[in-house]
């Protein structure tokens, strides 16, 4: 069972990563598949460790230096992200791929306007007159960044652009943070926690910014989030990760209606609702591995898992990311009945 | 509830004194500036009764973090009564408080607890220090009651010995709570707990909090915008908007049927509860609020003339067949002039 046969556009296959630290070589990622099609928001979800932004960075060309690449390939559009030199990969971030960053105060410059900050992407780019036809192809940068700002749905644009990121609260930084994300129209955004830290009203706001521009302008945009009611609200799929691994990857509805690995549905009964009681939160039992012990097992949730078998600790079924709903388990749940 | 209560807190308020300037945040270089005061918290009453839990949710800004400072009287009061079990504490100054016997009384679990533990002290410090400062043990006393305390909470004793950076997160928020509980408070106070804590941990940190509430009898404020962990823990819930309290009550029903429009679109934004109350416009300035306007006027969806002329008081919901006054005495009750309530009293009307 094969989605339709179309190139996606971000295709990871058989990624691994490591870092070489003084404590050891730390096995950050193991033989990742990640796809993303045209326009698809798929949510990336796991808990701190698990692997989440190290897989984004590295995509965009931005790892510690400590990092090293071990195995695998990753393509977007045509181009191969990990033989693509230094330039190309500048010309790349920003314009084609872009990334909100998870606290956009620490982000963001803070001796510059933001208005200024929006015009450097647009700059170092030169792309003010892309994809826009009429009146304003015309327009400086100045009135780009100042219609980049609006279009986040900032009060006062032209007041705005010439704050200083400390003058504006976090929301509207983070407002800030995606209009220079999306100055340039990039056909892929990676949003790291782009809502960590922020209000629920705001939350909320800033989410039905970032999905409906996406959805508006056809983007595909990896969502990076360790809550799993935020990806189910937003996204069309969802891949979970733990401790280096993609273990499960399925549409939303799929993937709520039946999880299949051990893992996500502990983290399913673990996360509070609307309806649920204290007694009925089940947390995952044991810890995330020592991602530097040599003796990691294949499956890397093994000695927290009820299910597993000896088969478990000899070796891991291949998460297929462009099956219908992916498992990387011996062992999975049943699937959920139509 | 007859009992009387352990917190009692009457009129508060708390100004701070800034240099504003007149219009907006920016755009006036070289403009003048007048001294203003910024409406922190604003006449905010509440009580917590002994074994209670109360909540408190709102967005950042709006004066809880200021609130709570006022409460573990780590902050002085401009006006106000906190009376605690019939004692005003608010006429203790904070720069004394520290020293006196009450200080045990209301201890405070913060919010990250890697920011919050002292790198270099171990587990065990970290948890005999307020025994040695407040409760006048000697260090074998403090040794001790720290084992005991870590027990309870679940620290494993082979782990007392250990700096922040030696344990995991969950590890560090029991060190955090134990911390607290070492001098045996009436009221803890829970400043977002679990917030940097993954779901598994949280879980597991969430159970052990209403366990040891349960077993100790002790008193709980939680301040959390996670409100399905709020619901989770508390029996009361206070929702505060730019310094005031908006709405009260029982937490099952103003999450169930949340009576002002701003807790309306707070429940309405978790994820997974159906359509959105969406807030347009901006946060009105909390500098030199005018005092006939509603503060959540500028937001509100329902918001009309009479808003910006008279702003609404908590009034309450009379109980269902009860002819009653309603009042202060009511368990829900919101501050706005078009809840249920206020509806169908300005009818009868």
């Amino acid at each position: 069972m094969h989605m339709a046969t179309v190139t996606p556009l971000l295709d990871v296959q058989n990624f691994s990563l490591e870092f070489r630290t003084r404590s050891g070589m730390v096995h950050a990622l193991q033989h990742v598949n990640l796809r993303l099609n045209k326009g698809e928001i798929v949510g990336l979800v796991g808990e701190s460790g698990s692997g989440k932004s190290v897989l984004s960075y590295a995509m965009l060309g931005i790892s510690d230096a400590a990092a090293r690449v071990t195995s695998g390939s990753a393509h977007f559009g045509g181009l191969d992200l990990l033989q693509a030199d230094d330039r190309s990969l500048a010309d790349l971030r920003g314009r084609e791929i872009s990334m909100i960053f998870q606290s956009p105060r620490t982000a963001l410059n803070p001796i510059r306007t933001v208005g200024q900050q929006i015009e450097d992407v647009l700059r170092r780019h030169a792309v003010h007159t892309r994809g826009r036809t009429g009146p304003d192809q015309a327009l400086g940068f100045r009135e780009r960044a100042v219609q980049a700002l609006r279009e986040v749905a900032i009060a006062d644009p032209e007041r705005r652009a010439s704050a200083y990121p400390f003058e504006l609260s976090g929301g509207m930084c983070q407002r800030v943070m995606i209009a220079i994300a999306l100055a340039c129209r990039p056909s892929l955004l990676i949003a790291d926690e782009p809502t960590t830290g922020l209000d629920v009203t705001t939350q909320a706001a800033v989410m039905d910014l970032i999905t409906g521009l996406a959805r508006e302008r056809g983007m595909a945009t990896l969502f990076i989030t360790h809550d799993l009611g935020l990806a189910a609200e937003y996204c069309d799929r969802i891949v979970v990760m733990h401790a280096g691994h993609a273990v499960e990857s399925a549409s939303t509805a799929r993937l709520f209606a039946g999880p299949r690995h051990p893992y996500t549905a502990r983290l399913m009964s673990s996360t509070p609702t609307r309806d649920s009681q204290l007694h009925q939160l089940h947390p995952v039992p044991g810890q995330l591995p020592d991602l530097r012990r040599t003796d990691l097992p294949p499956c890397r949730f093994v000695e927290r898992c009820d299910r597993a078998s000896a088969q478990c600790n000899a070796s891991l079924p291949v998460l297929d990311a462009a099956a219908i709903h992916g498992v990387a388990c011996w062992h999975p749940l049943e699937p959920a009945t139509p | 509830m007859t009992s009387s209560p352990l917190l009692n807190v009457e009129g508060l308020s708390k100004r701070f004194p800034v240099a504003a300037p007149a219009g907006g945040s920016n755009g006036n270089k070289g403009g003048k500036k007048k001294a203003a005061l910024l409406h922190a918290v604003d006449d905010v009453s509440l009580h917590i009764h002994p074994g209670e839990s109360l909540g408190l949710v709102g967005e950042s800004g709006c004066g809880k973090s200021t609130l709570v400072r006022l409460l573990a009287r780590l902050l002085d009061p401009s006006e106000g009564r906190i009376e605690f079990e019939g004692l005003d504490l608010a006429t203790l100054p904070a720069n004394r408080f520290a020293r006196l016997p009450q200080r045990s009384w209301v201890q405070m679990v913060f919010q990250d607890p890697s920011d919050s533990l002292n790198p270099r002290y171990t587990a065990q410090d970290t948890i005999a220090e307020p025994c040695l400062l407040l409760a006048g043990m000697n260090s074998s006393q403090a040794a001790a009651r720290a084992a005991e305390v870590a027990l309870q909470v679940g620290l494993p004793p082979e782990l007392m010995q250990r700096y922040p950076h030696q344990l995991s997160g969950g590890q560090k928020a029991r060190v955090g709570i134990a911390r607290a509980l070492a001098v045996r408070p009436k009221l803890l106070i829970l400043d977002e707990p679990t917030a940097a804590l993954d779901v598994s941990v949280q879980a597991v940190v969430l159970q052990l909090l209403d366990k040891l509430r349960r077993e100790m009898g002790l008193a709980t404020l939680f301040v959390s915008h996670d409100l399905n962990v709020v619901r989770l823990l508390t029996d009361r819930v206070a929702v505060m908007y730019l310094g005031k309290i908006v709405e009260t009550g029982p937490s099952a029903q103003v999450f169930e049927q949340p009576a002002h429009p701003y807790t309306r679109a707070l429940v309405s934004a978790i994820p997974g509860c159906g359509p959105r109350v969406r807030l347009e416009g901006e946060i009105s300035s909390p500098i030199d609020p005018p005092p006939e306007v509603c503060r959540f006027a500028s937001r509100c969806p329902v918001a009309q003339d009479r808003c910006s002329r008279q702003a609404p008081v908590l009034q309450g919901e009379r109980p269902s067949g009860d002819s009653g006054p309603s009042g202060p005495g009511a368990r829900h009750q919101a501050a706005c002039h078009f809840t249920r309530w206020s509806l169908a009293a300005a009818q009868a009307v």
